[in-house]
């Protein structure tokens, strides 16, 4: 780094060894994964290939996943069942959550009986209940996943709309002549943050449970797929697919979530 | 989490009661009318699922699937707690494992699919306790990891300091300014976990256990007892209930009284 260097000569005592401090932190983390994969490579030499196949035969099988559609089917077929399950779920759980904020009657009914119901209801319970009702099909996926993801959507928006700021609405009433409060300019900057996290963690819950769900109830998707290599003892295959999902799931992370959330926040919050 | 609000006394809250326990009763009448209609193995009715629900705690055959499901569990979230606070520690003491832990390991643990671990596990282990409870720390772990390394970044330092100041021995400081500190984070973490130990790890008696929870509801579908689903459904509902309710929540309280009073 020619960078590096230059403010060591400007200030030697205090930007030079932050300077440091930046590049050691990637030196760790960097160092931390070739160790890690080393001594997975190392282990994998000492026990059979059925128990832990070494990293390299599992990027093959990955690479040959990409040039096989098998594999992009059953991601977009899990995909497509977390799709389903998230707008379903954000649309009861919206329904709640409005009906509890805006019928104050009601509230006890939502708040206190049914969200905690439904929040302290088994996703393992809905999984079996499901494939009783609608057996081994894409249904019983949905369903389950709808489920577990409901109480989480309800609590998320309940809790946007608690903090919708009275005041604020009132002064946005007062300067506008409609009776309604601004929505557009008003209450959807308000609650999009709080949707967004919302967002946020059912996609990660859900991700959590399809697979679940997959494996016992469904006849399509990464979960049935990682069922067929299991009963294949296709070792290989079930790390190539665990690593898929750990990629996926971790780069919609960072790239597209975690960034999304900031500018969010920029605009909405402090804009 | 939304608590319940307090309902307004006189004629308003009169009226949600009604409406709360009303919608409740007109549920159960309505399954129980629909259920008349449907075959047992799909839909019992609310007396075969509480029938059901009653030998479930009763008939010691039965009721001992439910001690080692709250074993298991307990046992895992006691360990889960320790490794948590542990590696929480060690990130305190070293910001190049902080780093580790939050770009590498948390990352990849809070991503990995908790089925993957069901299977890796029972490959690796064979099918035992010691499987079942590796395979719920590892599911639980990412959720408490998040809500210890919080706590951690939210201790008052200053406080710290002047624990510190008090005595030289770390251990002391550590129990009596530490610990109570990062208490309210400790069983926040813990309410969470505890909610999904109970309704998501417990896949990991799905997978070939012979005792269980788990292990009766893979028993129950494969003969089409929908009364036994229900009842253990219902077991989990009343056990996460409980406790939150008799346990966690006040513990919750307790703690976030004392942290008050402190800052």
């Amino acid at each position: 780094m020619p960078v590096s260097s230059a403010p060591g000569e400007a200030a030697p005592s205090e930007a030079a060894p932050s300077l440091w401090r930046l590049m050691r932190r990637d030196i760790v983390l960097h160092g931390f994964t070739v160790v890690f994969v080393a001594a997975w490579w190392g282990y994998a030499q000492l026990v059979p290939a059925y128990l832990l196949p070494g990293p390299w035969p599992v990027l093959q099988r990955m690479a040959q996943f990409l040039t096989d559609p098998t594999l992009t089917v059953q991601l977009m077929a899990s995909l497509g069942h977390v799709a389903a399950a998230l707008v379903l779920s954000f649309l009861i759980g919206g329904t709640l959550a409005v009906t509890a904020h805006a019928v104050p009657v009601l509230r006890l009914l939502i708040d206190a009986r049914l969200t905690p119901f439904l929040n302290a209801f088994s996703g393992i319970g809905w999984l079996f209940l499901a494939i009783l009702w609608f057996g081994i099909n894409s249904v019983t996926v949905v369903f389950a996943v709808t489920l577990i993801l409901t109480p989480f959507t309800t609590i998320n928006i309940r809790t946007g709309l608690n903090e919708l700021d009275r005041d604020l609405v009132e002064l946005g009433r007062s300067l506008t002549r409609s009776r309604l409060p601004p929505i557009r300019t008003l209450l959807v900057p308000m609650l999009v943050p709080y949707g967004f996290a919302a967002l946020r963690t059912g996609f990660g819950v859900a991700w959590k449970v399809v697979l679940t769900a997959e494996l016992f109830g469904g006849n399509v998707g990464v979960g049935y797929l990682l069922n067929t290599a299991r009963q294949e003892f296709d070792t290989e295959t079930i790390f190539a697919v665990i690593v898929f999902i750990i990629l996926f799931v971790a780069l919609t992370e960072t790239v597209l979530f975690r960034p999304l959330q900031r500018r969010l926040d920029r605009r909405y919050r402090h804009g | 989490m939304v608590e319940p609000q307090a309902a307004r006394p006189g004629a308003a809250g009169f009226t949600s009661h009604g409406l709360a326990e009303g919608a409740i009763l007109l549920f159960v009448l309505l399954w129980w009318s629909t259920a008349r209609g449907l075959p047992a193995f799909v839909l019992p009715g609310p007396w075969d699922v509480l029938r059901t629900f009653g030998t479930l705690l009763v008939e010691p055959s039965l009721l001992i699937h439910v001690g080692v499901s709250f074993a298991r569990i307990t046992a895992a979230l006691v360990l889960t707690m320790a490794l948590a606070i542990g590696l929480g520690l060690a990130a305190r003491a070293s910001d190049l494992f902080a780093a580790v832990l939050e770009a590498r390991i948390l990352l990849v643990l809070n991503s990995f699919p908790g089925v993957g671990w069901a299977i890796l596990g029972v490959m690796w282990f064979g099918v035992s306790n010691g499987t079942v409870i590796f395979i719920q720390v590892a599911i639980v772990l990412p959720f408490c990891l998040i809500a210890v390394l919080e706590g951690f970044r939210q201790i008052d330092a200053d406080l710290e300091e002047m624990g510190r100041s008090f005595t030289r021995r770390r251990w002391r400081s550590f129990t009596r300014v530490t610990l109570p500190l990062l208490a309210p984070f400790l069983i926040s973490g813990l309410r969470v976990a505890t909610g999904i130990a109970w309704k998501i790890a417990l896949v990991a008696e799905l997978f070939g256990a012979q005792t269980g929870l788990g292990y009766l509801l893979v028993q129950a579908q494969s003969n089409a007892n929908a009364a036994m689903v229900f009842a253990i459904c219902l077991v989990i509902v009343v056990i996460v209930f409980a406790l939150d309710r008799l346990l966690l929540r006040p513990l919750a309280q307790a703690y976030s009284r004392n942290q008050g009073g402190s800052s």
